[in-house]
């Protein structure tokens, strides 16, 4: 064998294990969301802490954020999205407003016997009240400065398959109880049955022998395979009960002390049933494809006024003079006139509890409400609409009224002034259609975005031939903007099972868009649409 | 080939000059350690302490009970600081301890919790955490570069308050003012 035969044959071999070693060490890690088939060991279990996270609720006191209630969550990503309760990522969910939080705070633990160090803060990106199950994405580090998700490189739970659970099987839950110290706690138990719901199914809880205190909420239950199989979860709070125990652990009035004047944490009772992870796939889902997630459950609490079981009647119209005096039905109102009156019946309302208007002409915004309910339960409700007593300009106008802070919209009425408008050329809006709503933040920082731009284009226009003629306002269907918290509403609905893009758009950030997005029957007739805008 | 041809006074006096500058040294060095380390009595707010001498002394206002600055013409202050805040019966150490970390997180930059243990300090049970994090000057017009600061927190439990005292430096500082620090939490009483 020559020498010039002996360095190609080393050469070779070089490469080959160079094309080896780049092999192994190319490319990232898919995300696994499949349970491993690896029994448990130290590593498992290691990773089952590593995973497990305290949450803070924050709530806005004097300009800075204080905590307000705790619970637990667990991470199944990566880059930082956590499985936990709706009832801990926000308790206005599951029929608790006043405990709506201003910001979540994320603890890891750093070591087992040591409290969690909280780091980041979350923002919600899916949430279902009913099946108190939520998804929350850190966002941001605590001091509201940004951070690249993609490089957090977190710990994380896979997603197990909680219908391969039978009663029997071990389960292993990990979380922050509130009593008895706030090191993360192991609680060793069994599946010993399910319990079934009419809307949910037969597996709607996973009942287990272990007595899990509160603030173990939303923590991690996991197989003996290190995967999430369910979420400890207090019963009474997906049905819309009250939270059975309250504790204060700030100062939140500043008096110096302590007592039953500062706000209460909710930290529930005790649990003994899981939430199957299964039934949190859609959630899951929806959080990692940033699509809207919308309860195929409905509301909590339907037979509790306030709690979603008001009902608004059909809008009627009525005549008024300027000092908004009430006078006859129409069908129509001429022109000139200096006010209107919309009528509805409404039943199961609660004094205190929000609700609003919207009102447009010829499709833009011109007004809206938001006040609290003063008009007892049930009666016949009078909106009177004006121009401070100048004429009301021809048109085409609509109203929509909706309750809650999520603004669900009850009823809807339309009506002509004097000669009204044409209607735009495409299929005008139609009461079955679909009313996009959602919140608009930053990207980095979870803050709200206000006065962002909320487009409906006109249905088969797409963004890229929108910007290519300039973004012309005839190929605009609706538009709206955000409010101050970054919320937006549209005023009018547009039809389904026709494609239409929407475009979010504002001031210093890049445009966010989808194109020819298409709703279906299936679809709620209010559809969330949240944005995270990047600068 | 030259040689010395210094004389037996004056290597005498080399020798002279030599030892009174080590003397002079030494000395200043003694009298150095003397003015820092000496102290004046803190008693008030029911806080009894040995507080460094010569050090700014701030208005205590709110939870704040006491807190001290080394004067320094520029860079990060150093500052010992005693604040309070209130507990029900069911507080517990731990949850105090996330409570300080979540208003640390947003209130400091790139804040980071370097190790956390609970201590034995003068008998009395406490726990420490040590951390860091960036201190930068808001005006921006200042060409001052960003410091990084260590601090050390010491979070006692008494009665239905916490005390917590921080010593808080900047990181090239941090070491050699640590004793300095320990005497004075040692001389705490409350």
């Amino acid at each position: 064998m020559n020498t010039r035969k002996l360095n190609r044959i080393w050469l070779a071999a070089l490469a080959l294990v160079l094309a080896s070693v780049a092999c192994i060490g190319g490319g990232e890690t898919p995300t696994p969301i499949t349970p491993p088939n690896t029994p448990p060991t130290t590593t498992g279990r290691d990773n089952l802490i590593a995973s497990t996270v305290q949450i803070y609720g924050l709530f806005n006191k004097n300009g800075q954020l204080v905590p307000g209630y705790v619970g637990s969550g667990t991470l199944i990503s990566a880059d930082g999205l956590i499985l936990t309760n709706a009832h801990v990522a926000d308790p206005a969910a599951v029929g608790d407003p006043e405990y709506h939080p201003d910001a979540l705070a994320v603890g890891l633990v750093q070591s087992e016997d040591k409290p969690a160090v909280f780091s980041y803060r979350a923002q919600v990106v899916a949430i279902d009240g009913y099946l108190d199950l939520a998804v929350i994405r850190i966002v941001s580090a605590l001091d509201g400065s940004g951070i690249n998700t993609a490089d957090l490189r977190l710990p994380f739970v896979p997603v197990g398959d909680s219908d391969q659970v039978h009663v029997g099987d071990h389960v292993n839950i990990y979380g922050f109880p509130s009593i008895g110290g706030e090191t993360i706690t192991y609680t060793d138990g069994n599946v010993s049955g399910f319990t079934s719901e009419a809307q949910v199914g037969d597996r709607a809880w996973i009942k287990t022998d272990a007595t899990i205190s509160g603030g173990n909420s939303g923590g991690l239950a996991a197989n003996d395979a290190g995967a999430i199989i369910g979420v400890p979860t207090q019963a009474s709070s997906g049905a819309g009960g009250d939270i059975t125990d309250c504790r204060v652990i700030q100062d939140t009035n500043g008096d110096g002390i302590l007592d039953e004047r500062d706000t209460c944490i909710p930290i529930g009772g005790f649990i003994n049933a899981l939430r199957p992870v299964n039934l949190a796939r859609p959630l899951i889902s929806a959080a990692q494809t940033g699509m809207a997630y919308t309860s195929p459950y409905g509301q909590v609490g339907n037979n509790t006024p306030g709690g979603g079981s008001e009902t608004f009647g059909p809008v009627t119209w009525y005549q008024a003079d300027v000092n908004c005096t009430k006078g006859n039905q129409v069908n129509s109102f001429p022109t000139g006139i200096s006010a209107m009156t919309a009528v509805f019946a409404f039943n199961n309302m609660t004094d205190g509890q929000a609700w609003g208007s919207i009102w447009t002409s010829n499709g833009q915004q011109i007004y809206t409400s938001n006040d609290a309910w003063d008009s007892g339960a049930n009666g016949t409700y009078s909106f009177c609409l004006f121009n401070s007593k100048n004429p009301i300009p021809d048109g085409n106008y609509a109203v929509q009224f909706f309750v809650g802070a999520e603004q669900r919209m009850l009823t809807q009425g339309s009506v002509v002034v004097g000669t009204g408008t044409t209607p735009p050329p495409t299929q005008p809006p139609t009461t079955g259609g679909i009313t996009l709503f959602g919140t608009v933040t930053d990207s980095a920082t979870g803050r709200p975005v206000a006065d962002a731009y909320v487009f409906v284009l006109m249905s088969g226009v797409n963004y890229d031939s929108w910007a290519a003629a300039n973004y012309p306002d005839s190929q605009i269907l609706m538009m709206t903007k955000t409010d101050a918290n970054g919320n937006y509403r549209m005023p009018l609905t547009f039809p389904r099972n026709m494609p239409f893009t929407i475009v979010i758009s504002a001031r210093g950030y890049y445009d966010k868009f989808g194109d020819n997005l298409v709703w279906t029957d299936s679809d709620a007739s209010d559809y969330r649409i949240d944005a995270q805008l990047n600068k | 080939m030259k040689t010395s041809n210094l004389s037996l006074g004056d290597r005498y006096a080399e020798i002279a000059v030599i030892v009174l500058t080590l003397v002079a040294l030494l000395a200043g060095w003694l009298y150095m350690g003397s003015v820092e380390s000496r102290t004046f009595p803190f008693d008030a707010n029911g806080l009894k302490a040995s507080a460094p001498a010569g050090w700014i002394q701030s208005e205590p206002g709110g939870d704040v009970l006491m807190q001290v600055r080394q004067r320094a013409s520029a860079g990060f202050q150093t500052e010992y600081t005693v604040t309070q805040q209130p507990l029900t019966a069911e507080s517990g150490m731990n949850e105090v301890v996330s409570l300080l970390t979540i208003r640390y997180g947003q209130e400091l930059t790139a804040f980071r919790v370097l190790s956390q243990q609970a201590v034995t300090v003068n008998g009395r049970e406490a726990y420490e955490i040590s951390y860091a994090y960036v201190e930068a000057n808001p005006n921006i017009s200042h060409l001052d570069l960003p410091v990084v600061v260590r601090g050390l927190d010491y979070i006692f439990l008494n009665g239905e308050k916490a005390v917590i005292v921080t010593y808080r430096a900047s990181d090239a500082e941090y070491q050699g003012g640590l004793a300095a620090f320990l005497r004075f939490l040692h001389s705490l009483q409350f």
